[in-house]
């Protein structure tokens, strides 16, 4: 696993104990949302982006946007290691990763979207405080 | 136009429903799909004299009551009202509306500033 963070280029005050911090992920989509709004609030020392793979791995289209939270300073981990997974199984490497630093998990999926179903309904397990969106 | 809420209801739930009681009549509401209110069911008395078996079936599931661990997983998190570490995960597909939408709660989650009582007491 990878870590990289570079002090913000935008001047915003630094992490302080009083405000939440938002973990997500370097898909495009609701991932995608969640950074720019992060990045939209210029604070990007509360945002952790975790991609599943290394960042050449990733589409073309969310290159783009994850240069963006590096050049800002926001703190992305990568996991070349799952190179060689596929998609799915470093997913879910990935969204347990991501459940494990977390106290709460905002999730909108649709009812067949096995994959977060199930990070959910793990998230539940390890006692985690679920808010789940169906959006059909 | 009259129609016979039984059978519209029938045909909604997929299921064919008991006619309706004698001597009572029920409005039909489009919002409720089921149909069924208080009128569909049975009186005390009726139960006892005629039995319950053309009492109208629903096939909805009641959902599963939250267990005591987790309101109590709740009442905790309510009461630390401190700074929390968010996961957000989500599908890729979904239109620019829905994106709008959660760009704005992420937005709105990194601006506000939990109110804890260390705070509270400074401003005192």
């Amino acid at each position: 696993m990878k870590e990289s963070s570079r002090r913000s280029l935008t001047g915003a005050p630094s992490s302080s104990s009083q405000d939440n911090h938002i973990f997500t992920s370097g898909a495009t989509g609701t991932n995608a949302a969640v950074i720019r709004g992060a990045l939209r609030a210029e604070r990007p020392d509360l945002l952790t982006v975790v991609l599943p793979q290394s960042m050449e791995k990733q589409p073309p289209e969310s290159q783009e946007l994850l240069k963006q939270v590096q050049e800002t300073g926001a703190k992305m981990i990568e996991m070349p290691d799952n190179d060689d997974l596929t998609l799915f199984e470093a997913s879910s490497i990935c969204n347990d990763d991501i459940i494990s630093r977390v106290q709460q998990i905002i999730c909108f999926a649709f009812h067949d979207s096995k994959l977060l179903l199930e990070t959910c309904a793990q998230a539940k397990e390890n006692k985690k405080m679920v808010t789940l969106f169906y959006l059909d | 136009m009259a129609r016979d809420p039984g059978s519209i209801v029938g045909r909604i739930a997929g299921v064919g429903l008991p006619s309706r009681l004698p001597g009572k009549r029920r409005e039909f509401s489009p919002i409720c799909l089921a149909g069924l209110g208080p009128d569909d069911l049975p009186s005390s008395a009726e139960s006892i004299v005629k039995g319950t078996g053309n009492a109208p079936q629903v096939l909805e599931v009641a959902p599963k009551p939250p267990s005591d661990i987790e309101y109590l997983q709740e009442l905790i998190a309510i009461q630390q009202n401190g700074p929390k570490n968010i996961g957000f995960f989500g599908t890729r597909n979904m239109g620019f509306l829905h994106q709008q939408l959660i760009e704005i709660l992420s937005y709105a989650m990194v601006l506000t500033v939990r109110d804890t009582g260390q705070k509270k007491s400074q401003r005192k």
